[in-house]
């Protein structure tokens, strides 16, 4: 939900900023490989689509989840010259590290799925547990490594749909919004700003 | 179907396709990078 919201707050920051040439600013940006985006997201749909439970039954959609992940980096990289792509690479890097570190999932604490699941106590949520429909693990506090990069911000009810995220994806939403706002001409890194815009 | 062609002809321009290449392509990353957790996992 943060995200979809990124991209439309993007838009919709890209209409006051660029008016009646919106559409051909978006269409300037200089996006390649889209096809390996897509892919990532195809390989990632297994663990999302997966209920709670062990998380030794989800291993396989987990090394799908983890490559998922090694797409979205030749993806950044690709499209690396491209101005907010740095933003939303340093984002994914954030998000693969705290994964990587904690036995490929991002953790989430039952304190933060209380938040995001109203009416439910501590005791619902089993550590250990893959949360289902998502990417993440159940983690006490202490047991999470590298906490401060997970799932610990919270857009709770009643917000539509309460979402936890990270830092990681807070920087994926800014990379996207900052992606928007540079005129297409100008989306290589280090180009000269146009004195005739 | 007419409606559908005319429709096409009109608003599917390269530019309006490359837009819409460019913002397909911007979702799936979005969703991809970072996929936060909802509510109702269980």
């Amino acid at each position: 939900m943060i995200l979809a919201l990124a991209v439309v707050l993007g838009l919709i920051a890209a209409l006051v900023h660029h008016r009646g040439r919106v559409f051909d600013e978006i269409a300037a940006i200089p996006l390649q490989a889209a096809w390996v985006a897509v892919l990532a997201l195809v390989l990632q749909w297994p663990l999302l689509q997966t209920r709670e439970g062990p998380v030794q039954s989800v291993r396989v959609q987990q090394a799908l989840f983890l490559l998922s992940h090694v797409l979205l980096l030749i993806f950044v990289w690709r499209n690396r010259r491209v101005t907010g792509i740095q933003v939303v690479g340093l984002g994914v890097i954030c998000n693969l590290l705290v994964i990587l570190f904690n036995g490929g999932f991002m953790p989430i604490t039952p304190e933060t799925l209380t938040q995001i699941n109203p009416g439910t106590t501590l005791g619902r949520w089993q550590p250990g547990l893959h949360y289902g429909y998502s990417k993440d693990v159940i983690l006490l506090r202490e047991e999470a490594r590298l906490w401060a990069l997970s799932d610990i911000f919270v857009l709770p009810y009643p917000f539509p749909r309460p979402t936890a995220f990270s830092l990681g994806d807070l920087l994926i939403a800014l990379g996207i919004i900052v992606l928007f706002q540079r005129p297409g001409a100008q989306h290589t890194s280090g180009a000269p700003e146009s004195s005739s815009r | 179907m007419q409606k559908l062609n005319q429709f096409w002809m009109q608003y599917g321009t390269p530019r309006n396709l490359r837009v819409l290449y460019v913002l397909l392509t911007l979702i799936a990353l979005a969703v991809a990078g970072g996929a936060p957790s909802n509510g109702s996992g269980a």
